[in-house]
């Protein structure tokens, strides 16, 4: 066999042969050949395209639309493909300011320039044009080169009624898009209201396409292969427990106020209708209008974007006594025939006296129906001259107040934002009165005044209580998501902790309140409905007092319970009660047996309201 | 990981004649899963080869096959009756068959050819090109051990000439082939001698590299319509045929004329001798580029014929096949000289690169490490395969030798496949890099067939002293 060994230098040669001819092309796409360099930055970027669900519609508790969809335009300019168009035109058709368009797009190339945004990004110039006007643009649009309309959908509501309640959607902003990923800058959000509490259910899930663009934005392919795309599914209905009729009912008889209403449930802890007042069209916060409006709504100084439903609220005046009642019975040292004497006024010390009307000495029964003063005041001393000091009297009835629901926001309640209101700690009185309170230094919290603060949502929940005879279900507007109810176990049975044989003294009174004579209330008795209430007056060193009335009804197997607080509306008896009753019937009965009530109710305007004299407290 | 070090240990503890007396049972085991992953495997990015364990372990018999056909050739190829050209030595039973003149071919060469086709068949027939052509690329063995350097030579020249023939009318390619002809039949003087083929072979390897690679955009392009049913490149071309005759007959008249006329060389050798030789490579090739367009046209498929467009960089369209080659390149140049960092590439991070950790991981290295890193590993490649080729050629046991060299072309194709797929100089086969890519199967069958050699070196030393 010849010798054959020298053909592995042939192996050899080859091998580095190839070596070389790797190592040129790699000089040549690396080093000398710039090209590749430069396509990458120019050329390879990675097109998100979102395709938005449609957000799911809101519906009241009988099925009709709260929320639906409507849509509207933008109009996005490519930086990459703008060339300069005739800046008149284009906002004579788009109809927007001359101003509004040179400071858009001003911005937007300077944040090119700064590198703060790629060229490659749409900028939205003009915001929500309607699908009424889009037609003539549309015709038009190909005269301006590089921008392009792009279809969005809008909140609608069929209705303008409960504005607040149902919240608002609106761009997400950078502390929302920095914390969660899903959310992209211009991406719309839920931010108030239901809207934001149900959310996650409302607005469905976004598709996402990754593809590659070149310059132009032409799609160059599939990001990794379609691997991380996914389909937008739509947002499911929700069903809330608001009652639309009622709702707009409400807000009609508190026209021209300033106040709220809370009617619930009491068995399920339902809200049936949360109205705020003054509201507004929430249609003017959608689309184009947002920009004049929401300015306006927010200077308004009677704050209508604040909702006075779960607000801090005011002193909840004598709808306390009902919880004093019940917290002084199951103390022990209150029973229905403890009589207090009423002289006309509790005195507090020799220049400071609480006024009352003079009710004799009057039973438990009696100081709730005829709201007597005095009879609360002395409760509320005993009761926390029961306890060796007062810090530990007051702490344990700060603690029955807040099983009550008073001085907490109710966490697991699906409404947000719901405020605390106030039921201060001893230790604040500590601070203010350093060593030396007593019951009777804080004498005026029994009778629902002071420092205490609740909004109508706690007022409302109070009378749920009376209603359940113990308990309260954490009040909740969810009903049902698609078809499927809302878990009821997650809003909590909330135990106030006192025991069922103590509510027929209280409901009793509260029955009195309202359908016998002497009762604070008796002239709104209806004659076909037994509700059973407890006027209140919120004391208002600013001007005239507030107007307070808690109340349920029917008084066997209740449906309904209201909580109602107008301000400057001076006794509880005049503006607040009147109105819970007709919400009363127009919840049960779909109609009212008294319009002239009705008509003053609707036609009062309470709103400039200035201290008339100095009220008494009833 | 773990499992191929361990995997490395216990190859180290058997002896190396473990290997050569039971080479048998590793060809019939592997012949037999390939013939069962045709039945009962699963199929993986297209590929009908894999037997999916669970969704992380996953095997690909192809790869034993390497290793046990590597063994086949071995024990075929060191017999002591071994050999291509027909000798006297051959017994007297089989000369007979030799003296055919057609076949011209012996018995046990023969041999050598059925068992490379056996598993290459099996592995075509699991639709998975990338490993059908490793086992083709085992013929690169057997010019060591006495076949023809002339088939290689004809190889490359096809190759080259079809690349060309593609994009070019014939006489174009003819008048190439012409000059190149006229070239090489002046060195071809003394072939035997081994730097002159040495030589030899990088003057036909550049040309293969430097035309398709390089040179491709210069060359005079004809309009190319990759969404028309079949890819027109030359006008007048294949005007000439009446309609009612089928499309593929061409193709097949072509392909019948290369036969008739390589046979009508091989007498013209038998005839008038050595000097022959050139003319008939001439003729057979002057043939072929006749029948390149029929073939692209109508025997390849179209993802295929694709593959060879983005070769010659004559499709752009990221969108389509040239989408991987684009990307990697764009990918690789992106690392300049000095690259990027380890783990700061932006291909690498935005995951731009399907397969980056297999068919394409050699494009993170070049945006990660830039030129000096790429070629560095380059580098090493080269020192590796050097060092395997002087191993494998000091075996003084002839079956460690020829193993040697078929780990040796082995390493060499899959390097040279993989990384010419990256920078564009490699039609897409998708096949791994040894030791680099990721991929279970892949990882372990490199190891077995590289310890197996460092077994089979040890001995031989110890046989030496
Ligand atoms: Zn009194």
């Amino acid at each position: 066999m010849k010798d054959e060994s020298a053909r592995k230098y042939i192996y050899i040669g080859m091998f580095v042969f190839i070596a070389i001819a790797f190592i040129f092309k790699l000089m040549q796409l690396q080093v000398i050949n710039t090209e590749y360099n430069r396509r990458f930055a120019d050329t390879y970027a990675i097109k998100r395209i979102v395709r938005f669900p449609a957000r799911g519609n809101i519906l009241d508790r009988n099925g009709e639309i709260l929320v639906g969809n409507d849509y509207a335009y933008d109009i996005y300019m490519l930086p990459t493909d703008a060339e300069p168009i005739d800046t008149a035109d284009f906002c004579y058709l788009s109809d927007i300011p001359k101003e509004d368009f040179v400071r858009v797009s001003r911005a937007a190339w300077k944040r090119i320039k700064n590198k703060e945004a790629s060229k490659t990004e749409p900028v939205p110039i003009v915001r929500d044009i309607s699908k009424e006007n889009v037609a003539t643009i549309q015709e038009k649009m190909s005269k301006f080169k590089g921008y392009y309309l792009e279809k969005k959908s809008l909140r609608k509501y069929p209705r303008p009624i409960a504005a607040l309640i149902l919240g608002e959607v609106a761009e997400c902003d950078t502390a929302i898009t920095n914390h969660d990923p899903y959310y992209r800058p211009g991406d719309y959000i839920g931010k108030s209201g239901i809207e934001k509490s149900y959310e996650k259910v409302l607005r469905g899930v976004k598709g996402v396409r990754k593809v590659f663009v070149d310059v132009k934005q032409n799609e160059k392919g599939k990001y990794l292969d379609g691997e991380e795309d996914t389909v937008s599914v739509q947002g499911e209905n929700l069903t809330v427990t608001l009652d639309a009729d009622l709702q707009e009912y409400g807000e009609m008889l508190m026209k021209n106020k300033k106040g709220a209403i809370v009617a619930i449930e009491p068995n399920t802890g339902e809200v049936l209708a949360l109205i705020s007042a003054p509201t507004y069209d929430p249609n003017l916060l959608v689309g184009r209008g947002r920009k004049q409006n929401y300015p306006k709504l927010l200077l308004d100084p009677n704050k209508p974007l604040y909702n006075r439903a779960i607000m801090d609220g005011y002193p909840p005046g004598s709808t306390f006594k009902i919880f004093q009642a019940l917290a002084g019975q199951q103390e022990g040292f209150i029973h229905n025939d403890t009589r207090y004497p009423c002289g006309g006024g509790f005195r507090i010390s020799a220049s400071h006296t609480i006024d009352c009307h003079g009710h004799g000495s009057p039973d438990l029964v009696t100081s709730i129906r005829a709201s007597c003063n005095s009879y609360y005041c002395r409760l509320f001393v005993n009761f926390v001259n029961r306890y060796p000091t007062p810090e530990e009297g007051y702490g344990a009835w700060k603690a029955y107040a807040n099983r009550f629901g008073f001085g907490q926001n109710f966490p697991d309640s699906d409404i947000p934002n719901i405020k605390k209101g106030n039921v201060p700690p001893p230790e604040y009185f500590d601070k203010i009165y350093p060593g030396r309170w007593t019951g009777m230094t804080l004498v005026s919290l029994g009778i629902g005044q002071g420092e205490l603060q609740a909004n109508a949502l706690q007022i409302c929940n109070l009378s749920c209580i009376v209603a359940n005879r113990g308990y309260w279900i954490t009040p909740h507007v969810g009903k049902k998501v698609g078809n499927k109810e809302v878990d009821p176990s997650q809003f909590k049975n909330n135990y106030v902790g006192v025991d069922d044989k103590y509510f027929d003294v209280v409901q009793e009174g509260m029955y009195g309140a309202v359908n016998q004579p002497g009762g604070t209330a008796y002239f709104v008795k209806l004659p076909d409905i037994i509700i059973c209430g407890k006027t209140g007056t919120a004391q208002n060193p600013h001007g005239e007092n507030h107007s307070v009335f808690t109340c349920y009804a029917p008084r066997e197997n209740p449906k309904i319970a209201i909580g109602i607080l107008i301000e400057n509306a001076g006794f509880g008896a005049t503006w607040a009660a009147p109105i819970a009753t007709l919400m009363i019937e127009k919840y049960l009965k779909r109609k009212t047996s008294r319009p002239s009530m009705e008509k003053q109710m609707m036609e009062g305007n309470l709103m400039n309201v200035k201290k008339t004299s100095r009220s008494h407290d009833n | 990981m773990g499992v191929c070090f361990a995997v490395g240990f216990f190859i180290m503890l058997f002896d190396s004649r473990f290997y050569t007396n039971l080479w048998y049972i590793f060809y019939g085991g592997s012949l037999a899963l390939l013939v069962l992953v045709l039945v009962v495997g699963q199929t993986v990015d297209g590929n009908k080869s894999w037997f999916v364990i669970t969704s992380s372990i996953k095997i690909q018999p192809s790869e034993f096959a390497k290793f046990a056909t590597a063994l086949v050739l071995a024990k075929l190829m060191s017999g002591s009756n071994f050999s291509f050209e027909p000798t006297s030595k051959s017994r007297a039973v089989f000369r007979v068959f030799e003296r055919i003149p057609v076949v011209n071919a012996t018995v046990s060469g023969t041999l050598v050819f059925v068992a490379l086709a056996i598993p290459a068949v099996l592995i075509l027939l699991e639709n998975d090109t990338g490993s059908t052509l490793v086992f083709v690329s085992f013929i690169l063995v057997l010019f060591r051990f006495g076949l023809s350097w002339l088939y290689l030579i004809t190889g490359v020249l096809m190759i080259v000439i079809f690349l060309v023939g593609v994009l070019n009318p014939p006489h174009y390619v003819l008048i190439s082939l012409l000059i190149a002809g006229s070239l090489a039949s002046f060195i071809f003087t003394d072939v035997r001698n081994g730097w002159k083929a040495a030589a030899f072979m990088i003057f036909f390897f550049g040309l293969a590299m430097l035309l398709p690679g390089w040179f491709a955009d210069l060359l005079p392009a004809c309009s190319v319509d990759l969404k028309a049913k079949e890819i027109k490149l030359c006008p007048g071309y294949p005007g000439w045929m009446p309609p009612w005759l089928p499309p593929s007959l061409p193709a097949l008249l072509a392909i019948a004329t290369m036969g008739v006329v390589s046979v009508i060389c091989f007498f013209l050798r038998r005839l008038i001798g050595a000097g022959a030789t050139i003319l008939a490579i001439f003729i057979f090739l002057t043939s072929f580029t006749l029948a390149v367009k029929p073939i692209f046209n109508y025997v390849l498929k179209p993802h295929h014929r694709t593959r060879v467009m983005v070769l010659l960089s004559k499709e752009k369209d990221r969108r389509g096949a040239a989408w991987n080659v684009e990307n990697s390149k764009v990918a690789i140049g992106s690392g300049g000289f000095l690259g990027k960092g380890y783990l700061h590439g932006s291909f690498t991070k935005l995951k731009f690169i399907p397969k980056q950790r297999t068919d394409f991981i050699f494009s993170t290295v070049g945006e990660e490490w830039g030129f000096w890193g790429s070629s560095l590993v380059l580098l090493i490649y080269l020192a590796f395969l050097i060092r395997l080729i002087l191993a494998a050629d000091r075996q003084r046991n002839r079956f460690y030798m020829v193993y040697g060299y078929c780990v040796a072309c082995l390493m060499f194709f899959h390097y040279f496949m993989n990384i010419g797929t990256t920078i564009g100089l490699a039609p897409v086969v998708g096949v791994p890099l040894p030791f680099f890519s990721y991929g279970g199967s892949s990882l372990l069958g490199f190891t077995i067939l590289f310890w197996v050699f460092v077994k089979m070196d040890s001995q031989n030393m110890q046989i030496l002293r």
